[in-house]
């Protein structure tokens, strides 16, 4: 017990943040915070699986993105997982296609966008990814390369503004 | 090079996903060819923007700490200890007053029902008894609020 204790206990302090910034990203902070122990209370409940956990950081984040699921199912006024929250777009000013890029990403089929996100805001490898969303990682690749061609063809449309 | 390749990898390597080994081969072949590192240009640009409207300006969150940074051990053995002992004496003098005969009531008092106090401590004794639980080294709000609820029912 004391060495899954410590486990766990390094687990939060590796993660621990990483995890949290993945759902203040998606809810406001103070539900993300009770998530996020959520996550580690589920994580101390499943202790006996940690020494097969081959991607911490992935299981942390798949057990995270179900409690987000949840979270939202309950929620009267539920986000849809991976939407753009409004708080969370940057000022428009620094570059002129940004609009543009917003519009195509929230354009983007939902599965295609949640992959995007986990690997260009959580920075997640590939293999992470396939992990937390339960898909082989070829998926994973080609959902990500998708995404970019559609998003890059936005940006290479010729401009339509007077 | 197969262009279907050559754009998988270019992709793979705005996205970081590419080894070492193969950026470096990659990048030999965009030194010698303006068509191919005008794509990569293009499609880290691509990134870089989709980087920039998915990120939200970084906020300052804080980890919350571990329980066992907001109670040292030796400070939380002290507090168990005068926690013990004062639901030890708070017991001792709940008995002693049970023990005692009750006033009798004047007689120009009529007498009420005691108030019914319906005590719903549902998860108390199960978080209390699960030693997972128990040595769980995090704080978490939801159970502090559980544990708050159940002691008010308690009362």
């Amino acid at each position: 017990m004391r060495s899954d204790s410590h486990d766990i206990g390094r687990l939060y302090e590796q993660h621990g943040g990483e995890v949290l910034h993945y759902l203040a990203r998606r809810c406001p902070e103070e539900a993300a915070q009770d998530l996020l122990q959520e996550t580690f209370l589920q994580v101390v409940r499943s202790a006996d699986r940690l020494e097969g956990v081959t991607l911490p950081r992935a299981w942390l984040f798949g057990i995270a993105r179900h409690l987000l699921a949840g979270h939202f199912r309950r929620q009267a006024k539920a986000e849809p997982a991976g939407e753009i929250a409004p708080e969370t777009m940057i000022a428009d000013r620094e570059d002129g296609r940004l609009p543009a890029m917003r519009e195509a990403i929230a354009q983007l089929a939902p599965e295609l966008r949640e992959t995007l996100e986990l690997r260009l805001t959580d920075d997640l490898s590939y293999e992470e990814i396939a992990s937390v969303l339960g898909v082989p990682v070829g998926t994973v690749r080609s959902r990500l390369h998708n995404a970019v061609r559609r998003l890059r063809a936005v940006l290479t449309l010729p401009e339509t503004k007077p | 090079m197969n262009i279907e390749i050559l754009e998988a990898l270019l992709i793979d390597r705005a996205l970081g996903h590419l080894s070492p080994e193969v950026e470096v081969l990659l990048a030999e072949h965009l030194a010698a060819n303006a068509a191919a590192a005008r794509s990569a240009a293009e499609l880290c640009e691509t990134v870089a923007l989709a980087s920039s409207v998915l990120q939200p300006p970084a906020p300052r969150l804080v980890l919350p700490p571990p329980a066992v940074a907001i109670f040292p051990p030796r400070r939380a053995r002290r507090v168990l200890a005068l926690a013990a002992s004062f639901a030890a004496g708070a017991g001792v003098a709940l008995l002693a007053l049970r023990g005692t005969a009750p006033q009798p009531a004047p007689a120009n008092v009529r007498a009420s029902a005691p108030a019914t106090v319906v005590a719903h401590a549902p998860s108390l004794r199960r978080v209390e008894s699960n030693p997972a639980l128990r040595a769980l080294p995090f704080w978490s709000k939801e159970r502090a609020v559980t544990l708050a609820a159940a002691k008010q029912s308690n009362r």
